[in-house]
């Protein structure tokens, strides 16, 4: 209607508040980005207007830059280290330090609300800058994160009057034993989420309990090791109005008083949807959860490696409701099969070695896998560390097509299918043509170029592929970098893909965020041709041997190579054994 | 193709020769076996290009004329990884297009490649192609990591041939198919964290073991597990007190270093005040207890396993020392070597 007058309606008619009203509908921070590149007053709206910022790699911009750009800023996601830090192979000091941010917000008045870090090198002193620069703190997530001590802990909590959540996630934390709970102090009520899971150290008791009577919004609360099964049962009774519940210590006499008082005071805690810890557990006492188990949502007894099979599975009988189940594999073929007739809303499930170690043991197999995947019609997400994989059942577990994450880890890292003896190309191969939403895949297993090829030519919609062991030639990665567009982020290790793979199309490197390869065949000369040509892209080698660079030469082939792309150039604060090409 | 198999093997009896030969190999890794198998394994390899090559049908009908076997020998070094110990792989002389066992045979492509590789591997008759994984109890006891520095070197040689040398980066690179010796670090993807979940809950649960016995420690007297700790006595030479710590609340052998220190300070220092007759010689006071790892100490850790030897501190990584150990002792670094290490180190380091 309005097409066919003359006069047309321009948005920029309306005055700018308008704009950022309709901007603060758009919360997907792809969409905020398109938004700012439409004109130069939408830019400068959307500028003005953004509040949540998040940074896929901290390198990638610096804080100052980052400041200039988005001076609303209240809620950063930041992640540092590549992923394969996780498993060790990135050496302590290589980087990821929180500080510059903080002291950069801080000196910018920043009205810092919201920080949310993985794999950053966080230590006390920026936690305490952050306690007292930011008045309206009120959140603070760190997974896999550390450097720092309950000592900064206690920074935070002394100093952050409206903290409404502290969530540690696996980090590496120094205990101090230091009473740092007590430093909430007694006028702090407004704790929403508090998880301390990881910290190893003893913890002050009655602190705790105060602070749970007093948080009468809280909603989530995880426990570590440390608080044994009394304290338990008290906090239960103080807030029975959890949501998500993570036990410190689950090991108690069921014959005891202790265990009838749990017993009563679960049953009140009706609101409970998500369940995690059992970081120790004595058998036979998980009966006192069924109550609540038929509301679960989320349950993860992936630390619990104490439970047998018949126990978890007796447990998850229970749990129709279930949507995410993380699990050991100690719940074997079989459990799993009562995970398929009993969990049908399943979407989420990992299943984590009990022995990684001993890859002849693993207690789940093919088997397991199909029976999930064969029950649980909404399964979209995978994690599953088994012992051995089949091509057929593989295409069977294709069948379900709405995976979105698949991540198989066969602990011998190059098994082939044991019963045909042929590498697990067709099965992943089917996995990639039917799931045509996968954006996320990690492989494992004997697998040849063919595998890559599939991926290539199926796989448009990955963002993160992970490479083992795997492919014979520079094809492989070839086949991998021309077919799948919208890649983001491709780590390989133990790969045959040198010079050539690496350097074929170098310009596809500024469209995903970072490569990380190591053990490949990957040279060094070939490096440094990468990063003359790419000054968009910071190539960098970490090297563990005693060697310099002058020592090297460029047809050495590099140990590890992780290259990612920047607007400012070299960082920094990379230590010695990082070369910055 | 299959009659081309046919008239293969009818023609090279010597392959189903090679294939004990190659068990052996396996088994007792010696090196002139290996450099003749290298010979055969030239002859007999296949050179496929990956799918997608017009030209790989007639590389394979180029090889398969000659002397050469449809199947590379890779083929059944491949079969015998079904034991789930990572094995090596034939090396493949071609860099760009090295015979992935399962390209050989599981190219999409043909079916009559399945079937190919059905009607040889009956007509061969080689056992680990149907049989279930365990039928090949000598792979049990290969220990791959010798056998794959030989692979490696093989193939850096026949490598020279093809391309340019100075490779002189670790081994593991080079191989087109990695050889995992052992341990690898990084694998499996899992965080530290879940690395030790069954040994220390094994500890903490009463339930029955599943695991094979020289995993379970718990059993055993000397380790005390509770629900909250491993506690193992440990005692130092000259000090007729011992102590009792909890090695739960430890992850590294650093942090026990310094809990011997904590723990037995002050109680050498008693000792010696006492034993000097009650003369304090005041630069002696507290003195730190340092270097029991390293041997550069008074004293050296050492400690008696679940078999009852007794094994120098600090070779095995924390967590398996973890399962293993028994009781501590520091022992005073000069008497070492009068005793006899279970280990076969004699006189410290």
């Amino acid at each position: 209607m309005l097409w066919g007058s003359r006069k047309t309606i321009n948005m920029n008619y309306f005055p700018d508040e308008v704009l950022e009203h309709v901007f603060d509908f758009i919360t997907s921070h792809k969409d905020r980005n398109s938004v700012s590149l439409v004109c130069k007053s939408w830019y400068k709206i959307e500028k003005y207007s953004r509040q949540r910022v998040f940074l896929g790699n901290c390198y990638a911009i610096c804080p100052e830059r980052l400041i200039a750009r988005f001076p609303e800023l209240k809620s950063l996601t930041l992640k540092g280290k590549p992923h394969f830090a996780d498993f060790n192979l990135v050496p302590d000091d290589w980087g990821g330090f929180l500080y510059p941010w903080i002291k950069a917000m801080a000196k910018s008045r920043i009205g810092l609300e919201e920080l949310k870090l993985k794999r950053m090198v966080v230590s006390d002193e920026s936690l305490e800058l952050l306690s007292k620069s930011f008045p309206n703190f009120k959140s603070l997530v760190l997974v896999s994160c550390e450097g720092f001590t309950t000592d900064g802990l206690a920074a935070i909590a002394s100093n952050c009057r409206f903290l409404r959540e502290l969530d540690l996630q696996e980090n590496e934390v120094e205990d101090h034993r230091g009473h740092w709970l007590s430093c909430f102090p007694e006028s702090c009520t407004s704790l929403v989420s508090l998880n301390f899971a990881c910290l190893k150290g003893e913890i002050n008791l009655a602190s705790l309990e105060r602070l749970v009577a007093r948080s009468t919004n809280l909603k989530s609360l995880r426990l570590n090791r440390a608080v044994p099964f009394d304290t338990l049962q008290r906090l239960l009774i103080r807030a029975p109005q959890l949501v998500d519940l993570g036990t410190g210590s689950y090991v108690h006499d069921p014959s005891s008083e202790a265990y009838n008082k749990f017993k009563a005071a679960i049953q009140s805690c009706n609101s409970i949807r998500s369940l995690s810890g059992f970081l120790e557990v004595a058998p036979r006492c998980m009966s006192a959860i069924y109550p609540i188990c038929e509301n679960l949502t989320f349950l993860n007894l992936s630390y619990a490696a104490g439970l047998q099979s018949n126990e978890l599975t007796k447990l998850i009988q229970h749990c129709r409701k279930l949507q995410r189940l993380w699990i050991l594999d100690c719940i074997g073929d079989k459990g799993l099969g009562v995970v398929a007739s009993t969990c049908k809303e399943l979407q989420e499930l990992r299943v984590f070695p009990s022995n990684p170690f001993d890859a002849g043991n693993a207690a789940v197999t093919e088997e397991g896998l199909i029976l999930v995947s064969e029950g649980c019609p909404k399964l979209n997400s995978l994690l599953y560390f088994c012992q051995q994989m089949t091509n057929a059942a593989l295409i069977t577990v294709a069948n379900c097509t709405n995976f979105i994450r698949f991540r198989l880890c066969i602990l011998d890292p190059i098994k082939p299918d044991p019963v045909t003896n042929q590498p697990l190309d067709e099965g992943f191969g089917a996995i990639v043509r039917s799931c045509k939403g996968l954006k996320r895949l990690s492989l494992s297993g004997l697998l040849t170029d063919q595998v890559f090829y599939y991926i290539g030519m199926y796989a448009k919609k990955h963002e993160m592929l992970s490479i083992a062991f795997a492919g014979d030639s520079d094809k492989g990665m070839l086949y991998v970098l021309n077919g799948c567009k919208k890649l983001r982020k491709l780590e390989i290790r133990d790969c045959p893909f040198g010079d050539a793979a690496l350097l074929e199309d170098m310009g596809e490197y500024e469209t995903m965020r970072s490569l990380w390869m190591s053990t490949c065949d990957v040279t060094l000369g070939a490096c440094k041709m990468l990063a003359k040509k790419m000054p968009n892209l910071n190539v960098e080698i970490i090297n563990e041997s005693e060697q310099t660079e002058s020592n090297l030469d460029d047809s050495q082939k590099v140990d590890k190579m992780y290259l990612y792309r920047t607007l400012v150039g070299h960082r920094e604060d990379a230590p010695e054994f990082v070369w910055l090409l | 193709m299959a009659s081309g198999c046919s008239k293969n093997v009818e023609s090279r009896p010597l392959l189903l020769d090679l294939i004990p030969q190659r068990r052996e190999w396996h088994h007792v890794k010696r090196e002139d076996e290996i450099k003749d198998g290298s010979s055969e394994e030239k002859k007999l390899e296949l050179r496929l290009g990956p799918p997608g090559e017009e030209n790989w049908l007639s590389s394979i009908r180029n090889n398969t004329e000659g002397d050469e076997s449809l199947l590379s020998p890779g083929y059944f070094s491949s079969s015998m990884k079904n034991n789930g110990k990572l094995a090596h792989k034939f090396p493949c002389p071609e860099d760009n297009h090295p015979v992935g066992v399962g390209s050989v045979l599981s190219t999409p492509w043909g079916k009559n490649h399945h079937q190919q590789q059905t009607k040889t591997c009956s007509f061969l008759q080689f056992p680990s192609t149907t049989a279930p994984p365990n039928s090949l109890p000598f792979m049990a006891k290969e220990s791959s990591q010798p056998c794959s520095n030989k692979v490696v070197d093989l193939q850096d040689a026949e490598r020279k041939a093809f391309k340019p040398p100075a490779n002189t980066a670790v081994p593991l690179n080079t191989s087109h198919k990695r050889t995992a010796p052992g341990p690898v670090v990084g694998w499996p993807p899992i965080r530290s964290i879940r690395k030790n979940l069954a040994s220390s809950s094994k500890l903490s649960s009463d339930s029955p073991s599943v695991d094979p016995p020289q995993k379970v420690a718990s059993e055993k007297p000397g380790a005390e597990p509770n629900g909250k700790g491993l506690f193992v006595k440990i005692n130092m030479d000259g000090v007729p007190i011992g102590r009792k710590v909890d090695l739960k609340a430890y992850d590294s052998y650093e942090k026990l270093s310094t809990a011997v220190d904590e723990l037995f300070r002050g109680l050498l220092a008693a000792q010696r005040d006492s034993s000097a007759g009650g003369i304090v010689n005041e630069e002696d006071g507290e003195k730190a207890i340092t270097g029991v790892l390293d041997g550069s100490g008074e004293y050296t850790l050492i400690y008696e396993d679940n078999e009852g030897d007794s094994m120098l501190v600090g070779d095995v990584p924390w967590h398996m020392f973890v399962l293993t150990v028994k009781r501590l002792r520091a022992l005073k670094s000069s008497e070492l070597s009068a005793l006899c290490l279970g280990s076969g180190k004699q006189g410290g380091r």
